[in-house]
């Protein structure tokens, strides 16, 4: 099979629960002092309705809440980041997470449950100046509402070079 | 982390007020944020670990490290990123970030004295929105992640 034939691969979908503790752990552990993810009442006065996630949130968040008797069955042919990893580097090589981005359309709120599906969305190798293969694999990943309504896109590029 | 003009410590969490974003109106192309300057530590790297569940041992275990061919623990590179949003939604206000991206250029090592560097590279007046370059850079100016993003300020009535 060939890096290529990932492409349309589905990520299991999560249903992942947004905790305040967590976000508020995660606000600390990135740095931000901000009452706003600390506060209930600085996070409606500053507009929301409730507290926010920070920007890099949904990166951790299905690690964070996604609770074990909360998830859908998994589809058939579906495979995780793990199992792309390794599949990847079934013959050696090294994976890297080169890039990383997010799209923003709603705030992520604390007290709220939200779904997320993903696929490989494309793969694209190359060879690098030393004659080194570098495969790039995208992993997007969709976090809806519970009224399905888009909060955030994310896509994970990985790098695989061998 | 703290402006570079500050004190090491960072304040107690949710103990400060307002953090004055700016307004879209005073932005203009070229023009920099503060830059905040943290100097990293194994903390910092565990702190980050148990907040965001990835507990790769590369980036708490020092014998597992120096095993892989690292010299020590280094950055996890969702820390950087996460750090490099703060200081954007800093300057730009909680909420209104519209889209971050980041590449992974090099690694952070313990010790290292990361700074943030942001500049605004558009600004559209018709759609409010305002484009900036962001990195967070080692004491040699190399870039340890780099991206861009797109956000909404507020604007003034």
């Amino acid at each position: 099979m060939s890096a290529t034939d990932f492409i349309g691969t589905q990520l299991p979908p999560a249903t992942v629960v947004v905790e305040r503790g967590a976000v508020a752990a995660f606000a600390e552990a990135v740095i931000d002092t901000s009452a706003v993810y600390q506060r209930a009442g600085a996070a409606v006065a500053a507009g929301f309705e409730d507290v926010p996630a920070p920007p890099t949130f949904t990166f951790a968040a299905r690690l964070l809440g996604a609770f074990p008797d909360l998830q859908p069955a998994r589809p058939d042919g579906a495979l995780d980041t793990t199992e792309i990893i390794a599949a990847l580097r079934k013959d050696g090589g090294l994976i890297l997470h080169a890039e990383q981005e997010f799209a923003y359309h709603r705030p992520v709120l604390a007290g709220t449950t939200v779904h997320v599906t993903g696929e490989v969305e494309d793969v694209r190798v190359t060879t690098n100046s030393r004659g080194k293969r570098m495969t790039f694999v995208r992993l997007r990943s969709d976090t809806r509402d519970e009224a399905g309504e888009l909060l955030v896109t994310e896509v994970m590029t990985l790098l695989h070079r061998a | 982390m703290d402006d570079a003009t500050a004190p090491a410590e960072a304040a107690e969490p949710g103990t400060e007020t307002e953090k004055g974003a700016v307004y879209f109106e005073d932005l203009e192309v070229g023009g920099k944020a503060p830059v905040r300057t943290l100097t990293l530590t194994r903390t910092d790297l565990v702190r980050y670990a148990g907040a965001s569940h990835d507990f790769n041992p590369l980036h708490h275990d020092d014998e597992r490290a120096r095993a892989a061919g690292m010299k020590s623990v280094f950055g996890h590179g969702m820390f950087s990123a996460g750090v490099l949003a703060t200081a954007l939604t800093d300057l730009v206000g909680i909420g209104n970030l519209r889209g971050y991206k980041v590449r992974f250029t090099t690694q952070a090592w313990p010790g290292d004295v990361l700074s943030t560097d942001i500049t605004v590279t558009s600004r559209d007046e018709a759609t409010g929105l305002v484009e900036l370059d962001c990195q967070l850079v080692n004491a040699e100016g190399a870039a340890v992640v780099a991206g861009s993003a797109v956000a909404a300020p507020r604007r003034r009535a």
